[in-house]
């Protein structure tokens, strides 16, 4: 349609459109600007505290290398703690937390290695990366302390496909630990089919064969092309 | 009409909303993320993050770099299969972006004077001890970086140094493990061995006709042919359609593309720098630039006023030779004199940051233009190209429907200009080369459409300049080779088996005898002179062992007295008897006191490795990725 109005009837249209939402577009726009100042100063906070996380998680990792005897646990302990404390959603914190857990390891104080572990289990999400390491490490350390039904149980606990070579060689070694060869055994050649190629859970090759396992290549010393009933098949007998 | 819309429009709670809606997104975003776009050369995407051809081709070139720096003058670029190492570096940048989101989602950070104190700590970029700002620059640009690019990448090994520390380092080993661990590796096995050919055995295994017919007709799959087949095929390649090119448009092109091929002025330049030291004074420094000033006149060479004189160690050796720059590569202030210098002359003092420099132009290229001539031959082939491969789009186009609808290959012989050729038989694992050697022809030549149906094949596509549509020939399908022809193999087959059988009974019975006290495994190895070993004190994770027989040894359960004898089939050759004579059991007590520690760093170590390797693979199973 064909627009009849005058000039000053469209003037007139819009001084009375601004009179009526001038206030909400002065608004909105110092809100913007604002709101845009504020949220850049909160990102640069946010940017800084990081940085100053990662600056002391580093200072500490150093601190560890060079000065620290590894029966003196109070000093790593204190530094530690305050990183903890002052950063307390920074992952560089559950760095931290998890190289205390080491360090009380080291020193056989079990429980407060797990009390670290349970840290960052806690600041964690169930599916987040480091608590897939944190609780690992939590069920190895709880072993130690010979709380081995608990260790089971958070290994099995876990659903999700990953770690699951691993879990494997953790739940064979407390099976062993156990005095349960077989049940041992059956979970180290899990871990086996599971690791692929490139990646072998620790000295699991050597447990297996411990516990009188051969690898599956050994197995096949006598193969014909495909056909296994007209394969001879043969195994070491032993002589005794 | 519209006026009413416009003003109401405005007027409603939708305006407000609208305007709140803006202000918003410049709060939230900036303006950069409005009026920035991105540049699209991405092959690859991670989780949304791009990996782009620019990056994936540095990473080649840098592989090559470090391959012909490792190989020296055996570096021959063309015997490298380029595929290859796209395909690593391709698989090596996914990791690596794998991690770099994982450190972004762990909100991982490194601040900007951390980083730049770690730069300056390079050994690379020390001069004197010192960190060097001209040396630094003059490494990166040497190395193809930026700065920018440069920080950007310490900055990424900064993050995954903290990761890899905050992983692998924080992890341990409990007494447990270790107990486990000393069980496992301090075990000590004492072994004898013989090593007995299998030539040995093969007198006693006689193979009887039966024998072959049961072998031949169980094994019926492996004793067939191939099938084979032969194509009729059409080719269409880009260069099939290169038509000549008229003058004008040539020179149109030699138009838009010849700044391209300008190269700017080169200037190469020797120095001899002065730098004030901290322990001079003003007058101290004055003099001595005096001194070089008058020597330069005086009519010494800069180069030899250069090793006399020079602050800039680096380049001092040299005669002062900063290699060419073109303009930016050296402080303005440097580029600017050298400018205005002729070859062979020297300039007077010229003032950078650094301190006093006195130069010397050793050597000039001169800004060239790409002249018509030169570029002629390259620039026809270009447009040739181009006007080919347009062609050769629409073309294919058209053929993927004629190649569809028809019964044979004429129709598109024709509207292709091309002939039919066919091809020798081939079989599913193809020929050595040519077209026959690629998987998607062969595909598609033992496709069930082009086998079975007789249709043709669709027009596939081996590079965007390559085109084939075949079909079917003639078709040979797998039979039965007749017994006679593989009575040999099968002979040579049962052969081999019986020998292993009758080696590990003859090697058994040994074995009885050894254990009955009637031989050794010296007296077996003498009598028939094989070669007999004795290995003592060997553990699973150190022994001299074949590796071949040191997994059955160490792998063998202990469930009777020893000494116990056993035997193992090596590779194709051998068979080794080896008698089992003491086994020491391990444990933790026998790791020794110095030694302890250092094994319980080595296995927190192993540790640490294991769970960032399932770390990595849990992260790459839960990404995606595309590639294109």
């Amino acid at each position: 349609m064909v627009d009849h109005k005058t000039e000053e009837e469209q003037i007139e249209a819009v001084k009375r459109w601004w009179s009526e939402n001038g206030r909400a577009v002065v608004i909105a726009v110092v809100i913007g600007v604002s709101g845009s100042f504020g949220w850049q100063s909160w990102k640069d906070y946010k940017q800084e505290r990081r940085e100053q996380a990662a600056l002391e998680y580093w200072q500490f990792v150093e601190f560890l290398e060079k000065d620290f005897i590894s029966i003196d646990v109070s000093r790593p302990d204190i530094i530690g703690d305050k990183i903890k404390s002052n950063f307390p959603k920074s992952n560089y914190s559950k760095f931290t937390a998890m190289h205390l857990a080491k360090i009380y390891v080291d020193a056989e104080e079990f429980d407060k290695a797990e009390d670290e572990l349970r840290w960052v289990l806690r600041k964690s999400g169930s599916a987040d990366a480091i608590s897939q390491v944190a609780s690992i490490r939590l069920a190895r350390v709880l072993a130690a302390m010979g709380e081995s039904t608990k260790a089971i149980e958070i290994l099995s606990s876990k659903q999700d496909a990953s770690f699951k070579a691993l879990r494997a060689t953790v739940l064979g070694d407390i099976m062993w630990n156990l005095g349960e060869k077989e049940a041992a055994l059956k979970e180290y050649q899990d871990a086996r089919d599971l690791s692929d190629g490139a990646f072998v859970p620790p000295r699991l090759m050597e447990k297996l064969s411990f516990l009188g396992a051969s690898s599956p290549e050994a197995d096949s010393d006598l193969n014909i092309h495909g056909d296994a009933e007209n394969a001879i098949t043969v195994s070491d007998q032993s002589e005794e | 009409m519209l006026q009413d819309i416009r003003s109401n429009f405005l007027k409603g709670p939708l305006a407000k909303g609208i305007a709140v809606v803006i202000a918003l997104s410049f709060a939230l975003f900036g303006i950069q993320s409005i009026l920035v776009g991105g540049s699209d050369d991405t092959i690859a995407t991670v989780d949304d993050e791009k990996i782009s051809e620019n990056t994936l081709r540095e990473t080649v070139n840098n592989r090559m770099r470090r391959l012909a720096a490792m190989l020296g003058q055996e570096f021959d670029p063309t015997e490298l299969d380029q595929e290859r190492i796209k395909a690593e570096a391709l698989s090596f940048l996914i990791s690596d972006q794998i991690l770099s989101n994982l450190i972004s989602e762990l909100e991982m950070t490194v601040a900007e004077s951390e980083l730049g104190k770690e730069i300056s700590l390079m050994e690379p970029f020390k001069e004197g001890g010192r960190f060097s700002p001209d040396l630094y620059r003059a490494v990166i640009t040497n190395a193809g970086y930026t700065p920018a690019s440069f920080k950007a990448e310490a900055k990424a090994d900064i993050l995954k140094r903290h990761l890899y520390t905050g992983i692998i380092g924080s992890d341990f080993i409990t007494p447990l493990e270790l107990e486990l661990e000393g069980r496992v590796s301090t075990e000590k096995r004492d072994v004898r061995y013989v090593k007995i050919p299998l030539s040995h055995f093969d007198k006693n295994a006689v193979v009887n006709k039966s024998e072959i017919e049961d072998f031949y007709l169980k094994n019926q799959s492996f004793f067939s042919t191939e099938e084979e087949v032969s194509v009729e095929y059409i080719e269409i390649k880009s260069e099939h359609f290169i038509k000549p090119v008229e003058q004008q448009s040539l020179i149109n092109e030699y138009e838009l593309v010849k700044q391209d091929y300008e190269q700017p002025q080169e200037n190469r330049i020797s120095h001899v720098l002065l730098i004030k030291k901290t322990d001079e004074s003003e007058q101290e420094y004055e003099q001595r630039i005096n001194l070089v000033e008058n020597k330069l006149s005086g009519g010494l060479e800069l180069g030899e006023a250069a090793r006399q004189f020079s602050d800039d160690t680096g380049s001092a050796q040299s005669g002062g030779d900063l290699g060419f720059s073109s303009g930016d590569a050296f402080p303005e202030e440097m580029e600017i004199a050298a400018s205005k210098l002729a070859v062979g002359e020297v300039s007077g003092r010229v003032k950078t940051e650094a301190g006093i420099h006195f130069l010397l132009l050793t050597d000039r290229k001169e800004q060239s233009q790409a002249n018509f001539e030169d570029l002629q031959e390259q620039l026809t082939r270009k447009i040739q190209e181009r006007a080919a491969d347009a062609l050769l789009l629409s073309l294919v186009e058209e053929l993927r429907d004629v190649a569809f609808n028809s019964v044979d290959l004429n129709k598109v012989a024709e509207i292709s200009n091309r002939q039919i050729d066919i091809s020798d038989l081939f079989s599913r694992s193809g020929v050595d080369e040519g077209i026959f050697a690629e998987t998607k022809i062969i595909n598609a030549a033992f496709s069930e459409e082009v086998i079975q149906d007789g249709y043709n094949s669709e027009v596939i596509e081996l590079s965007p300049r390559h085109f084939i549509v075949l079909r079917k020939s003639r078709y040979l399908p797998s039979k039965l080779k007749p017994i006679e022809e593989v009575k040999p193999e099968i002979i040579q087959q049962i052969k081999e088996n019986k020998i292993k059988n009758i080696a590990l009974e003859e090697t058994s019975r040994l074995g009885d005898a050894i254990i009955n006290g009637e031989t050794t495994i010296e007296e077996i190895a003498l009598k028939e002179g094989y070669e007999w070993q004795v290995e003592i004190g060997g553990t699973r994770t150190k022994n001299e062992l074949p590796r071949e027989l040191s997994e059955k040894v160490f792998s063998l359960p202990i469930t009777s007295a020893l000494p116990v004898t056993n035997q193992s089939l090596g590779d194709s050759e051998f068979i080794f008897l080896y008698e089992l004579v003491r086994v020491q059991p391990g444990g933790i007590d026998k790791f020794s006191a110095q030694e302890l520690p250092q094994i319980k760093k080595q296995l927190s170590r192993i540790w640490g490795d294991a769970v960032f390797n399932e770390l990595q693979k849990a992260r790459r199973d839960a990404s995606e990725i595309e590639v294109f």
